[in-house]
């Protein structure tokens, strides 16, 4: 799957601009950013349920917007859905069999069975746990290659958190399938996603393959016997300060800025675990207002 | 069998697996012969990426230590198919060297060094005679 030049404006605003990435069978991609970054509209996008201003999503080289039946491969599970709650599972079982034409039903009775969800007149007497497994079985028997997820793990208990995020796992491991979650769990992204994806004001602000990120930057914790010094301050990210004592990112393979800090003498240089968090507020962070 | 995420590490996720792996064949918690959980198994257990998994393995099983029969599974290998490896010897030196200047900035001798060596040897090879 392909992501070139997409472009949305809605209301003359721009909601995204110019992204571009790619992404290979068999993995996990997590896509965060701010509130109000532009995500969901990212996915909906990517799915063709909003037609973008501008650039194209190619699967094996075919458009999904001019070639329709390439959206096959595709689906978008959205973060709560009303749209369906007056239709019972065996309704939306068939609707969703006529759109996806490798539809594994056999496979769809064995998750519902395993996670014991019952058959229900109308799916909006499901919980909200069991709407998100409901849709996470479904997404996974239609077949499709590319599964896009909206905040799939958003106001679950940590049983059903955990069981959404395991069959997730076991898919990709099993079936080669591709997964793009869209979350504000870094903690859980860290773990699962081998790319991340951060999108900032609309446009993508950086990509990670998650283990080159380590690589790239580390954490340390420094102390100096008075304030940071100016020249250092610019080479740095400062993530907080107390007093005299500071946590910033670094990069990892500068020998110079290492030099430079020691030659400062400071009372402590610490390295620390990096988390995908730091990271996040390193480089979305800084003004603290949200929009 | 026990696998588990130290967030507190730096070390990458899959070295911590490799490295779970061989503390517990080193514990003799793991014997050879013995079916080590698949790639789906283990990274469904876990909750983390499938790749990290199977990169983990390859590495365990370019060391030796595991082998992977077709259809049937990964098994830690037999005691006999641990191979020397002179690349290996070298990072093993180097985590001694680091041990060793911890040692003396800790105030301990090298005679206390080389008996606190011999104690985790004993305490490995006590457990595996266990089993």
């Amino acid at each position: 799957m392909k992501i070139s030049g997409l472009s949305k404006t809605i209301h003359g605003k721009h909601i995204l601009s110019d992204i571009n990435f790619s992404i290979e069978t068999g993995s996990i991609i997590g896509v965060t950013g701010r509130n109000g970054a532009g995500k969901t509209t990212l996915l909906r996008t990517m799915t063709g349920i909003l037609d973008p201003t501008k650039g194209d999503v190619t699967i094996d080289g075919y458009s999904i917007f001019k070639k329709p039946q390439t959206k096959e491969q595709v689906i978008f599970v959205p973060d709560s859905s009303e749209a369906f709650k007056n239709y019972s599972t065996k309704e939306i079982l068939t609707l969703y069999k006529n759109i996806y034409s490798k539809f594994d039903e056999e496979y769809f009775y064995g998750l519902m069975d395993r996670f014991s969800l019952p058959f229900v007149k109308k799916t909006g007497a499901y919980s909200k746990g069991m709407k998100a497994l409901f849709s996470l079985i479904i997404a996974f028997s239609t077949g499709a290659k590319y599964i896009l997820l909206d905040e799939p793990t958003d106001g679950l208990d940590v049983i059903v958190k955990k069981q959404v995020l395991q069959i997730l796992v076991e898919e990709v491991a099993a079936k080669d399938v591709s997964i793009i979650i869209s979350s504000h769990r870094l903690d859980e992204l860290e773990f699962m996603a081998n790319k991340i994806i951060m999108i900032k004001d609309g446009k993508v602000d950086s990509l990670y393959e998650i283990e080159e990120m380590k690589e790239m930057y580390k954490k340390v914790q420094l102390v100096f016997k008075e304030a940071m010094p100016q020249n250092l301050k610019k080479e740095v990210t400062i993530l907080d300060q107390t007093g005299r004592v500071y946590t910033v990112i670094m990069d990892r393979n500068d020998p110079k800025l290492q030099h430079m800090i020691e030659e400062t003498d400071p009372l402590l240089f610490e390295e620390l675990p990096l988390l995908l968090e730091d990271i996040f507020v390193a480089k979305l962070g800084g003004v603290s207002n949200v929009s | 069998m026990f696998f588990h995420i130290d967030t507190k590490s730096n070390a990458p996720l899959y070295e911590q697996i490799i490295q779970q792996v061989k503390e517990m064949c080193a514990k003799g918690l793991l014997t050879p012969d013995e079916r080590l959980p698949s790639v789906r198994e283990l990274s469904s257990h876990m909750v983390i990426n499938p790749n990290t998994v199977s990169k983990a393995y390859q590495e365990l099983e370019r060391q030796g230590i595991i082998v992977t029969v077709r259809g049937r599974g990964t098994f830690i290998s037999k005691k006999t198919d641990r191979t020397s490896d002179p690349g290996r010897l070298k990072a093993i030196r180097e985590s001694l060297k680091e041990a060793v200047i911890e040692n003396y900035y800790a105030g301990y001798s090298k005679k206390e060094l080389i008996k606190l060596l011999e104690e985790v040897y004993e305490e490995m090879e006590g457990k595996t005679d266990e089993n």
